[in-house]
């Protein structure tokens, strides 16, 4: 097709089609869709008009990618099957290539039709399941993509020039697909068979828009001034009006309506079930990974296990550059919430992985809202019910919330009260009484540098083995030791002369044939060289017999003592003592030793593992406690010890 | 506080069996018949004689 002007078959007002691809064109007077075909104009019938937003995106603008340059030519505004609006604007090449350039909540993706390989197939609509991987559809990552969400989108507004006959209202099945290094893909149903559309999420710098701002524009959705509360009149005061499809009212706590633009009443809300109030208000801003963000919306939700209901509370951030995060409170333990790349995390059951780390099945349970205050992105509901699946690996959490038609993933970063306090302008929020999911552990520096003090021990006593090698000072020497004069009397004997090395442990040994009897001595080290003398008493005993059949003894007759260093040198020992059988001689063997073991490596050793067993003892207190509230252990087996139910008293989070 | 006092004691415990272990000295008992408790001493120094 090529370059036509014309006239609006409904207004006559005059029409350009401008790119050879263009099928339909929104007339910019009357708001027709005309289609061209090879014979006539066709009026499709109105569209409605755009809803406009913050995007910076205008039919018109100019971009580059791929260093080719586009134009947005045309715009599509499709509605979600559950509220909420999203923008595909269509990107015309000039090189003839055509694409789509998806805009929602922020975020863009830019996808050109692929067609199939030959003989390939898809499954049907249907058939088609979340976390579904499709290798049948190439894609610039390499890797299969994966069902992330199915629904039906309804055409609602149009403007500029569309490649394909846009219906006014028409509904279509489709399944958005993403991949791994940003990949991303739609299969639209709407077509048969269905056409699939493949290419990657890329930022507005990516697309030669580095400068462009949002848009400052009047949200006309819904105006922020001068909205009161259809049920009570209150004032309603709409921080996000262009995104927001629910929003409650503050004065009545009525849940509106606020898609159509307008506020409309639905309901009276029921009260929450939790006692404990929300900790943080509407309204206030946070500054996290230094992006000020702002509460828009707080939710209750809850599970149940085991009987046992326990509510925790979630609050939505919003920043225009960043979109939505959470901020979610469970028993006083907060965790900042980001979405995930459904593609970029992989396994399942037990574990998950996601960035290098493996992840461990904590809690697979449904996850209800219990209440809601302020506004919402979605129609949410009192009662909506999703699966939630946790896995942990700690300082994070990534969940797997799940519905009928979408799988979401997300990571939350475990963020201490200190800092939510910092970043809220807060004090004082309630301490947590247990275990949060992914809590880090803080006491690993008793078992990490404890064990290092432990290898520098045994490391030093590696080291000193050949510089403290045990020594023979004194050989095994025979003594005779002459008869007493008298039963107190004294008779020393002196040995041959010795060299004891000095900076060395000396230990003597001696050994006399004591039977039921015993021996005592005082052994002096003379030094040969200034006469000074160390002296070591050792007493010997050794006593046996037989009693009710059973032989029994006591004592020994070797006994050996050791003493630190003296000064080295050439010793001489003499040896003076007295014994049982004084008038008998005394035969004696003795001998000297240096750098015999010592009890000094041992008690150091015992000393410092005390480190270590405190941090071990803490660690395994710790992870229990934190695994006592899983549905599973840690190996992923499903938890029949555990004691949420004996939490249940001790804690305001929960009822039963 | 107590990691830096434990840290100090954890110096403190390699640093002494260190010098100990290449002075020699004999902190501990040692045997069955041994000076329990006996303060370790330097090379040197007189302690008695005949």
């Amino acid at each position: 097709m090529s370059f036509l002007q014309a006239n609006c078959p409904s207004c006559a007002a005059p029409i350009e089609f401008k790119s050879g691809s263009s099928i339909v064109i929104v007339c910019p007077f009357c708001r027709s869709a005309v289609a061209r075909t090879d014979r006539a104009l066709e009026d499709l019938g109105k569209v409605a008009e755009i809803m406009q937003s913050e995007s910076p995106l205008r039919v018109g603008l100019h971009g580059m990618w791929n260093n080719q340059r586009f134009e947005l030519t045309g715009r599509a505004q499709l509605r979600h099957q559950l509220g909420g609006f999203w923008d595909e604007w269509y990107a015309t090449f000039g090189n003839g290539w055509v694409g789509w350039l998806a805009e929602a909540q922020g975020k863009f993706y830019l996808t050109f039709y692929q067609p199939l390989s030959e003989g390939a197939q898809l499954p049907s609509f249907t058939d088609l399941q979340l976390g579904q991987s499709l290798p049948q559809i190439p894609n610039p990552s390499g890797t299969p993509l994966m069902v992330a969400e199915k629904g039906v989108a309804t055409s609602v507004a149009a403007e500029g020039e569309i490649p394909y006959k846009l219906v006014p209202n028409e509904q279509s099945e489709y399944a958005d697909l993403a991949g791994k290094n940003h990949a991303f893909g739609t299969i639209d149903y709407g077509m048969n068979p269905p056409f699939v559309f493949v290419g990657q999420e890329l930022t507005l710098t990516d697309l030669g828009w580095a400068d462009l701002k949002p848009a400052e524009r009047q949200a006309p959705r819904v105006s922020a001034a001068g909205m009161g509360c259809p049920n009570c009149g209150g004032p309603i005061n709409l921080q996000v009006p262009d995104k927001s499809e629910r929003v409650t009212c503050p004065n009545c706590d009525s849940m509106l309506d606020c898609s159509t633009g307008k506020l409309s009443w639905m309901k009276s809300l029921a009260p929450s079930p939790d006692a404990h109030k929300f900790d943080l208000q509407i309204g206030m801003e946070g500054t996290f990974n230094e992006k000020k963000m702002r509460i828009i919306g707080a939710v209750v939700r809850s599970v149940t296990v085991d009987g046992i209901k326990y509510f925790w509370h979630e609050y939505l951030l919003y920043n225009p550059a960043v979109g939505f995060r959470w901020l979610v409170h469970s028993d006083n333990h907060w965790n900042f919430v980001e979405p995930l790349n459904v593609a970029d995390v992989t396994g399942g059951g037990n574990t998950a992985q996601y960035d290098g780390k493996t992840y461990k099945l904590f809690q697979d349970a449904n996850a209800v809202v219990e209440y809601v205050k302020g506004e919402f992105y979605w129609r949410v509901e009192q009662g909506e019910t999703v699966r939630a699946i946790d896995y942990v690996c700690p300082p994070y959490v990534i969940s797997n919330e799940m519905t009928g038609n979408e799988m979401n993933w997300s990571k939350g970063t475990y963020t201490r009260i200190p800092d939510i306090e910092k970043a809220f302008g807060v004090a004082d929020l309630p301490q947590p009484w247990n275990v949060a999911p992914n809590q880090p552990f803080e006491g690993s520096f008793w078992y990490t540098w404890g064990l290092l003090f432990l290898v520098a021990l045994i490391g030093i006593w590696i080291v000193m083995i050949p510089l403290k090698m045990e020594s023979s000072a004194l050989p095994p020497t025979q003594i005779m030791l002459p008869p007493l004069p008298a039963e107190k009397g004294s008779n020393p004997v002196f040995t041959q002369p010795f060299e004891l090395k000095p900076r060395s442990n000396v230990e003597i040994t001696m050994t006399a044939p004591v039977s039921n009897s015993w021996a005592s001595f005082d052994v002096d080290f003379v030094n040969e060289a200034n006469d000074e003398v160390e002296q070591v008493p050792l007493d010997i005993e050794f006593y046996s017999g037989v009693e009710d059949g059973e032989s029994w003894s006591e004592g020994s007759t070797t006994q050996s003592t050791s003493f630190s260093s003296i000064q080295g040198g050439k010793y001489r020992l003499k040896i003076d003592g007295q014994w049982q059988n004084w008038q008998q001689p005394l035969p004696v063997t003795v001998s000297v030793k240096q750098n015999t073991s010592s009890w000094n490596f041992c008690c150091a050793f015992i000393f410092l593992i005390i480190g270590p067993i405190f941090g071990i003892v803490r660690k395994w207190l710790f992870e229990s406690s934190r695994w006592s509230q899983s549905m599973f252990t840690s190996s992923g087996d499903v938890n029949t010890g555990s004691d949420s139910g004996d939490s249940c008293s001790s804690c305001s989070s929960c009822s039963s | 506080m107590a990691k830096f006092i434990y840290t100090m004691f954890a110096v403190g415990v390699i640093g002494l069996y260190s010098i100990s272990t290449f002075m020699g000295w004999e902190l501990t008992s040692s045997g069955k018949n041994s000076y329990f408790g006996r303060m370790p001493f330097f090379s040197g120094g007189y302690r008695g004689g005949k």
